[in-house]
């Protein structure tokens, strides 16, 4: 079971003068399982592309099969299972909070389930069990989503998509905003969701989530497909030509080597095992 | 010269709750470059509200330019203070990029033939004198964040308060907004510059480093003063700069690294020499 796109292509507006073709061929397959990583700069095809897999969008030609959903376009015999399709695949989009609208939590979070079909009680008590998943405790459940703090009101849009019980889960820059430790709590969030089996889909700009969390990156660039590959070989190269900001160990270990440090970057992972490379380079022998 | 802005025992509570600010004091001198970190819900971003005057009923003493805020004084005295905010969507009120830039003006009153140089001045300045006939909306955020700097620059401030400015950028929206921030102070060197923020690096390379927690100031100095205190900064969860792990980490090794090293830029240097 997997995520497969074959000769996608998007536009946007087609005939007429705002027409944009924002995915050109797009070719890949995400098994199930995996956390993958999406990259490229802004306006590069990433959100388009990742609104396919839960039928947001339709391919203007090329199909994008989930398990055994097909997406297709528009004017062919559409697969009659959407419904199905968008509770396996949860999408949160960037600034989720903006999409809060109900007069508690706990409601705000029961809508999805509540609309895919579960009762009252059941949609209740799913939105508990992923509100607690968030960590926002009871104290939380009767208050107005509006009152709550920015970080907060993330977690509770979350809630409201894993409630739902997404075996696929796209997030779209879900740190974005968030102060350090936020982040490394919504990160942690989606690790544990991810060991509970779902498939991560994580769209960032942030390299070091990239590298902390990711087993694969998929690099898009002006509409296509420019890289597959792992974590630790992508940051290998520059990836400034992506327009992407490689993490400061990366460029440190990159201006080393310019400088003529023989460093093999494989076996540089974090700062210790850095620092002892540069003492070797420098002939600083350790007491 | 005055400090630009100069805080002395600042509490500050919402109705009926705790404190969200706790005897805060700071100053910022003219020309500096001072950076504001703390978790969210610390209290940074009511600090800068109450700077701006957009909440009274504090205790304590706000200066700005030498001068204690009152109610007399408060709007020609935060006139010359601009605030970038966070999100590049919710600060446009004109329908193009100039009459956007020209909301300052027209509310202080500024003749139509002044106006029109002072816009294509400041649109230069931040490099959007192309799209002065533009829609806000289809600008990319970098661009729309340099919008409102050009906005608040045509109203010639003394002091420009970013608050976490570049948060929702990508990438390339950020680099644009540093070098951007660069040009304006090498182009007024009094310009001082308050940028809350949650990106370690640039504290790690600005020139005075306020840390708030739990609404109160931790530490306060230098980068080099602020990040010395590793283990307390770890223990509060706060970020490290990656050049002061580094050094740590290149110290066990046995190596002679100068303390005041927080940028990956100085470490750079070191390691050449």
């Amino acid at each position: 079971m997997s995520i497969r796109f074959t000769d996608v292509f998007y536009t946007y507006n087609p005939k007429t003068p705002l027409e944009h073709q924002a995915l050109k061929g797009i070719n890949l397959e995400i098994v199930e399982g995996s956390f993958v990583a999406i990259v490229g700069r802004t306006g590069c095809g990433k959100s388009t592309m990742v609104q396919h897999i839960n039928a947001l969008l339709h391919p203007t030609s090329g199909v994008v099969t989930v398990d055994d959903f097909q997406n297709v376009p528009e004017k062919k015999k559409r697969s009659k299972n959407t419904k199905e399709l968008r509770q396996k695949v949860g999408l949160v989009f960037q600034f989720p909070e903006y999409q809060l609208f109900e007069e508690t939590v706990e409601k705000d979070v029961a809508f999805g389930p509540k609309n895919f079909g579960k009762t009252e009680e059941e949609a209740m008590e799913a939105a508990h069990k992923a509100l607690l998943e968030v960590g926002l405790g009871e104290e939380f459940f009767k208050r107005s989503p509006f009152e709550l703090s920015g970080g907060e009101k993330r977690r509770a849009a979350i809630a409201g998509v894993l409630a739902i019980g997404p075996q696929y889960l796209v997030v779209d820059e879900p740190t974005a905003g968030l102060d350090p430790l936020g982040s490394k709590e919504m990160m942690a969030l989606f690790q544990k969701v991810h060991e509970a089996g779902a498939t991560i889909i994580l769209v960032t700009h942030d390299m070091a989530l990239v590298k902390r969390y990711c087993d694969k990156v998929i690099v898009v660039d002006d509409g296509t497909i420019a890289k597959v590959t792992t974590p630790d070989e992508f940051f290998l190269e520059d990836i400034e030509k992506y327009s992407l900001d490689s993490p400061e160990l990366y460029k440190l270990a990159r201006f080393c080597i310019a400088h003529g440090a023989d460093f093999d970057m494989k076996s540089i992972h974090g700062v210790t095992a850095f620092s002892e490379a540069i003492a070797k380079w420098k002939g600083v022998k350790h007491e | 010269m005055n400090p630009v802005l100069q805080i002395e025992d600042l509490s500050f509570a919402y109705l009926d709750d705790k404190n969200v600010l706790n005897h805060v004091s700071l100053s910022i001198e003219p020309g500096q470059y001072a950076t504001l970190i703390g978790h969210n819900g610390s209290g940074k971003s009511t600090l800068s509200k109450l700077i701006m005057g957009l909440m009274s009923g504090y205790d304590g003493k706000i200066f700005l330019f030498g001068e204690e805020v009152n109610r007399k004084n408060l709007r020609s005295l935060t006139s010359k203070v601009g605030i970038v905010f966070q999100n590049p969507d919710n600060q446009f009120v004109g329908s193009t990029v100039a009459d956007d830039i020209a909301f300052g003006l027209e509310n202080s009153c500024v003749k139509r033939e002044e106006m029109e140089a002072i816009i294509q001045e400041v649109a230069c300045d931040v490099g959007m004198e192309k799209f002065l006939s533009h829609e806000p909306a289809s600008l990319s955020g970098g661009q729309k964040q340099r919008v409102a700097i050009a906005g608040v620059l045509a109203m010639n401030p003394s002091l420009v308060i970013f608050d976490e400015a570049t948060a929702m950028l990508d990438p390339r929206g950020k680099k644009e907004i540093r070098a951007l921030i660069q040009k304006m102070r090498t182009k007024n060197p009094d310009l001082a510059i308050l940028s809350i923020t949650h990106d370690i690096e640039e504290a790690a390379a600005s020139d005075r480093v306020f840390v708030l927690e739990k609404g109160s100031i931790l530490f306060a100095g230098s980068p080099h003063e602020v990040f010395c205190h590793y283990e307390e900064l770890v223990n509060a969860r706060l970020d490290i700069p990656f050049a002061v792990k580094m050094c740590r980490a290149l110290r066990n090794q046995g190596m002679h690294v100068p303390e005041n090293i927080t940028t990956v830029e100085a470490l750079e240097e070191f390691l050449c020499q």
